[in-house]
């Protein structure tokens, strides 16, 4: 079972973690309510526990977030005050007493995973313009014609995972999360230690 | 008293800039509709690869349901957003971006957006919001009787 740990006291937090994964559970930490929302929207969680006070945005105003754009699953709420919100499915009193906790745990199923359905002729003609996209970068770089470049890796980074290209992405993802950062003369070599990654990916 | 309604096939556009996006949503749709139980099963599909193109499409087809890309060639997501909203309030429409910032999940509820998909895409995220599409067209259509 996969648990999203929304506390922003990282003892607590450390704590849960121990006693869960003791026991089978896989649990992720989210040290705020702005982290929990975007987590949750991944959809990879059974289960959160949602803490009701937290920083950034708190557990209340994260859950009604999520609720409002359709996430069905369960929430559980953790607070020292009686919380009667709607929309959580449970209310655990702090502080957690873990055998309660995982008498508590027993009564949520696991989600089944779906798979993406993906055509393989589509898949074959995602993967031949991935190529096509990254000998198009390779000449941009050469040009320095970097706004392009930028909203092609862009791109990849927003549609090749969901194509079964998750290396892709991430390694466009990071190229993004460094990009501004860089100046004039560190962008051509930035670029091709990018390309070179792509390349070593098994397109194909 | 008329009470046969005749039930018009819903209607969906689909807006982003990559044609392989699009492909692979609407074969997901199409398969996510037919293998869970969900009421609303008869589909026309409508595409747009730009704002201008959405905008147009939009006008023409009145469609029930948009899956929107926020970051367009030619503009932003969350303005064609609104413009979507003013002409058809009742419109649900997924915003769907690689960026899934609270800024820009709130930006999308203040413009009027019903759901909010980060890509890559899962059939996980399609499917919820495809249950929760379909609990929100029950909503309008007993309110429309």
């Amino acid at each position: 079972m996969n648990l999203l740990f929304a506390e922003d006291d990282a003892l607590l937090a450390q704590l849960f973690m121990l006693q869960a994964q003791s026991v089978g559970y896989q649990v992720f930490w989210a040290e705020n309510g702005d982290i929990a929302v975007q987590q949750a929207l991944s959809y990879q969680f059974d289960l959160i526990f949602m803490d009701v006070q937290m920083p950034v945005l708190d557990g209340i105003s994260a859950m009604q977030m999520l609720r409002q754009l359709g996430y069905d699953r369960p929430i559980i709420a953790m607070s020292a005050e009686k919380v009667t919100d709607a929309g959580f499915d449970l209310a655990l009193t702090k502080p957690l007493h873990w055998e309660l906790v995982q008498h508590k745990l027993a009564q949520f199923d696991v989600i089944p995973q779906l798979t993406l359905e993906i055509p393989p002729e589509l898949k074959n003609a995602y993967a031949a313009h991935v190529e096509q996209s990254l000998h198009q970068l390779q000449m941009l770089a050469d040009s320095s014609q970097w706004a392009d470049f930028s909203a092609i890796v862009h791109q990849l980074k927003g549609s090749a995972g969901s194509f079964g290209f998750e290396e892709i992405s991430q390694l466009a993802d990071q190229l993004q999360q460094t990009w501004t950062t860089l100046s004039e003369q560190q962008k051509p070599a930035r670029a091709t230690y990018f390309l070179e990654q792509c390349q070593a990916c098994k397109i194909k | 008293m008329q009470n046969k309604i005749k039930v018009r096939d819903q209607r969906i556009l689909l807006v982003d800039d990559l044609d392989y996006n699009r492909q692979l949503l609407r074969h997901n749709l199409t398969a996510l509709f037919s293998q869970h139980n969900l009421k609303h099963k008869a589909f026309s599909y409508f595409q747009a690869h730009n704002a201008a193109s959405a905008l147009l499409t939009f006008s023409q087809q009145q469609p029930d349901l948009v899956f929107l890309d926020i970051e367009l060639p030619d503009g932003s997501g969350i303005e064609l957003l609104k413009r979507f909203k003013q002409q058809k309030p009742d419109c649900f429409v997924v915003m769907v971006s690689g960026v899934s910032t609270l800024d820009n999940v709130k930006a999308s509820i203040a413009a009027g957006a019903a759901s909010f998909v980060v890509k890559p895409f899962s059939a996980d995220k399609i499917l919820a919001v495809l249950k929760q599409f379909d609990r929100y067209f029950d909503k309008v259509v007993n309110t429309a009787d």
